[in-house]
C-alpha cells in the first residue's frame, strides 16, 4: 500500500508575502528618507534589520535552550504536578 | 456631597455583591452597567481631592483624581467592558462576583489618595484575584490560586510594614506623594510594588495563574493586577534609577520565556511581563516623556492583552488547552477565532497601526539617549521578538493543512463578540491616537506615523518575521512538541518544597521524640513520688525509716511553733 502524501499548503505563502512586503517597504522608507544619523549605531538607517534578525535568532535559540534546559516532555498543566 | 467622594472603583465592588444573588441574564448587562458607571462617575468629576475623613488621626482620601490616574481608570473600566460583554458566554457567578470585587479594587486603588487605603483596596484587588483562579474550572487552578494567596500575603505584609514605617514621620506623611527608596518603610513600599508588577524572580506568579485561570479569568487577570503596580510605581517611584535594570530584566526574561512556550496562554502573560517591564523601565527613566510613554504603553497593553488573552480564552473553551502543539488545523475549526488570535499577536507586539506602537514609538524616543541605548534596544527588538511568538508561530501551526481537518467549531458570540472590541479599540487607537496622546499627563505633540519612525518599525517586524520563516522552514527552529518550560518558581514548587517537607518531617520526628521522652520521665517522675508518699504514709508501722522520718517532721513542727508563738 502506498502512504498518502503529506498535506501541503497552509498559511505560508501569505505569511511570506506579508513579511516581505513588511520588510521592503521598510528598508525602502528607511533608506531613501532618513539621512545617517541617530544617537548611535543600532538607529541609523538599515538597523532595524539587524534588529529584526538579530530577534528572530534570539528567539530560535532561546527556545531551543529553554527546550534543552527547562524543558520538560508531557502534556500536563502543572510546572511541578504534586507541589503546592 | 455623595457625588464628590464616591470613588468609581466602589460600583464594581457593590456590583459584585448584586451578581452573587442575580440571575444568569442578568450578570453580564449588571458588570457592563457597573463599568459604565464608573466610566461616568470617572469622567464627571473634576481633577482634585476630596474632602478627607481622619480615622485614628489619618487622612483618609478616599477620591484623589489627576491625569494619572484618569487614564490607568479608563484603561481598566473599559477592558471591564469587554470582559462583562465576554463573560456572557458561561455561568460561573462567583468568577462573575470575584472578577467585579477585582476590577473595583484595583480601580479603588487608582483613585484613593492615602497609602493606608490604597493599601486596603490593593489587597481587596488580590484576595478577589485568588478568588476568581480558584472559581476557575482548570486543571491546578485551587494551588495556583493558594501560591497567588502567598504572593499577595507576602506583598501586603511588605505593604503594611512600609506604610507602616513611613507614617511614623506623621500623619501628614501617609497622602499618597513621592517616597524615598532609601528610607525602610520606602524600600518595603517597593519592594511590594515589585511583587506586584512581576520584577524578575517575582515574576513567575502572573504566568501562573493566567494559565490556570478560565478563560474569561485569565482575561481579567491580565488587565487588573500588574497594571495596579506600574500606576503605583509611576505615584510613589518616578525617575527612580533602580527601576531601569529591573525593567530592563523584565523585558528579557519575558521575551526569551514567551518565545519558549508551548502555553500560549502563559506565553502572553510572559509577553504582559515584557511589556510591564518597558512601563517600569521608562518610570525609571523619570523625564516627562519617558513618564508619559510609561502611562500611554500601560493603557494600551491593557487593551491588547485583554484582546490576545480573550481569542486565547475561546480556543481554550472549546479545544481545552490554548497549546501551541494542538493548534494544527485550528483555523478550519476556528477561523474567526483563529484571525482574531494573530489579531491580537499583532497588536501585543505593537504592529502599525495597534495602541502599542503610538506608545512604542514615544518610547523609543523617550530612551533614546546614548546612556539608555540597552533600554532603547531591548524596545526596539520586543516588538520582533513578540511578533514572532504571539502572531507568527502560532498563525503557521492553526493554518496547517491537515488530512483530517477538525468539525467547524467557533468559538460562542459573547466571546468572539468582547474579543472584537478589544482588537478594534486597539486598533482604532493605533490607528488615530491623538486621544491618547490627550489622556497623558504630559503636553504631547507626536506624529507616530513619521516615516523615521513608521519605517524602521516595519524593518523589524518585517526581517524579524523573514529570518524566522527561514530558520521555520530548514528546520533550525524547534519543532512545536508538547512540553513545559520550567522557571524559577520549578526551584520552591520542587526542590526547595521537598526540602521543606523533609524539614518538617524531621522535626515532627524531633517534637514526637522529645514528646515521648518527657511523657516517659514524667511517668518515672511520679511512680518515684509515688513510692516516696508511699514509704510516708505507713503511720503504724513498727519500724522504719517512715516512721521515724514522720515523728522527727512532727517534733520539728511542734518546736518551731514553742519558738515562734
Amino acid at each position: 500500500m502506498s502512504k498518502a502524501p503529506p498535506p501541503r499548503g497552509g498559511i505560508a505563502g501569505l505569511v511570506i508575502l506579508f513579511c516581505f512586503t513588511l520588510a521592503a517597504l521598510g528598508l525602502a522608507f528607511d533608506f531613501t528618507t532618513r539621512g545617517p544619523g541617530g544617537f548611535w549605531v543600532g538607529a541609523q538607517p538599515g538597523a532595524g534589520a539587524a534588529i529584526g534578525l538579530g530577534a528572530a535568532v534570539v528567539c530560535v535559540i532561546a527556545a531551543r535552550l529553554a527546550q534543552m534546559l527547562f524543558g520538560r516532555g508531557g502534556e500536563e498543566g502543572d510546572d511541578v504536578s504534586g507541589h503546592p | 456631597m455623595l457625588a464628590v467622594t464616591l470613588n468609581p472603583g466602589f460600583v464594581p465592588i457593590l456590583a459584585g455583591l448584586l451578581v452573587l444573588a442575580a440571575p444568569r441574564v442578568a450578570r453580564a448587562p449588571i458588570m457592563a452597567l457597573a463599568a459604565l458607571t464608573a466610566l461616568w462617575l470617572l469622567l464627571d468629576h473634576e481633577f482634585g481631592a476630596a474632602s478627607a475623613m481622619a480615622q485614628m488621626g489619618l487622612p483618609v482620601v478616599l477620591l484623589n483624581l489627576d491625569a494619572l490616574n484618569r487614564i490607568f481608570g479608563i484603561a481598566l473600566l473599559i477592558a471591564l467592558i469587554f470582559v462583562a460583554v465576554y463573560s456572557g458566554a458561561r455561568r460561573n457567578r462567583y468568577e462573575d462576583a470575584a472578577i467585579l470585587m477585582l476590577a473595583g479594587g484595583a480601580v479603588s486603588a487608582l483613585f484613593v489618595g492615602d497609602l493606608v487605603s490604597f493599601v486596603a483596596a490593593a489587597a481587596l484587588a488580590g484576595l478577589s484575584a485568588a478568588w476568581t483562579v480558584f472559581a476557575s474550572p482548570v486543571e491546578g487552578a485551587n494551588r495556583a490560586g493558594v501560591r497567588l494567596l502567598i504572593w499577595h500575603g507576602l506583598e501586603g505584609l511588605l505593604f503594611l510594614v512600609g506604610v507602616a514605617l513611613h507614617i511614623t514621620a506623621g500623619a501628614a506623611s501617609s497622602v499618597f506623594a513621592r517616597l524615598d527608596v532609601t528610607s525602610m518603610g520606602g524600600a518595603c513600599i517597593f519592594a511590594a510594588l515589585l511583587i506586584r508588577v512581576g520584577a524578575p524572580m517575582a515574576h513567575v506568579w502572573l504566568k501562573d495563574v493566567v494559565s490556570h485561570a478560565s478563560a474569561v479569568g485569565g482575561a481579567a487577570l491580565s488587565v487588573f493586577t500588574s497594571m495596579l503596580g506600574v500606576y503605583a510605581l509611576a505615584r510613589l517611584f518616578p525617575a527612580e534609577p533602580l527601576l531601569v535594570p529591573i525593567g530592563a530584566a523584565m523585558i528579557v526574561i519575558g521575551a526569551i520565556y514567551a518565545a519558549a512556550q508551548d502555553d500560549l496562554r502563559r506565553a502572553g502573560a510572559y509577553a504582559l511581563t515584557a511589556q510591564t517591564g518597558v512601563c517600569v523601565a521608562l518610570i525609571g527613566v523619570g523625564s516627562p516623556l519617558a513618564l508619559a510613554a510609561a502611562e500611554g504603553h500601560a493603557f494600551a497593553a491593557v487593551l491588547a492583552f485583554a484582546a490576545l488573552q480573550m481569542a486565547l480564552g475561546a480556543v481554550l473553551v472549546r479545544t481545552g488547552d490554548a497549546r501551541l502543539s494542538g493548534f494544527t488545523g485550528l483555523a478550519r475549526a476556528m477561523p474567526l477565532t483563529t484571525l482574531l488570535m494573530f489579531v491580537g499577536g499583532l497588536a501585543v507586539a505593537g504592529a502599525p497601526g495597534f495602541a502599542l506602537y503610538a506608545t512604542q514609538t514615544v518610547a523609543l524616543e523617550a530612551t533614546a539617549q546614548w546612556e539608555l541605548r540597552g533600554v532603547w534596544l531591548l524596545i526596539a527588538a520586543l516588538s520582533a521578538m513578540l511578533f514572532v511568538s504571539l502572531a507568527l508561530r502560532p498563525a503557521l501551526v492553526a493554518y496547517r493543512v491537515v488530512a483530517k481537518p477538525s468539525a467547524f467549531n467557533e468559538a460562542p458570540f459573547p466571546m468572539m463578540l468582547g474579543t472584537s472590541l478589544a482588537t478594534f479599540l486597539s486598533f482604532a487607537i493605533g490607528l488615530a491616537p491623538r486621544w491618547l496622546y490627550d489622556l497623558m499627563p504630559a503636553e504631547l505633540a507626536f506624529q507616530p506615523f513619521a516615516i523615521d519612525r513608521l519605517a524602521p518599525q516595519l524593518e523589524v517586524l518585517g526581517v524579524a518575521g523573514l529570518a524566522y520563516l527561514a530558520l521555520h522552514y530548514t528546520a533550525l527552529a524547534p519543532k512545536t512538541l508538547p512540553w513545559r518550560t520550567l522557571d524559577i518558581d520549578a526551584l520552591y514548587r520542587g526542590p526547595a518544597a521537598s526540602a521543606g517537607r523533609w524539614a518538617g518531617v524531621l522535626l515532627l520526628r524531633a517534637y514526637g521524640a522529645w514528646q515521648a521522652g518527657a511523657t516517659r520521665s514524667g511517668y518515672a517522675a511520679g511512680r518515684l513520688l509515688g513510692r516516696v508518699a508511699k514509704l510516708c504514709d505507713q503511720p503504724f508501722a513498727p519500724r522504719g525509716v517512715a516512721n521515724a522520718a514522720q515523728l522527727l517532721s512532727i517534733g520539728a513542727i511542734l518546736v518551731i511553733i514553742l519558738v515562734f508563738r
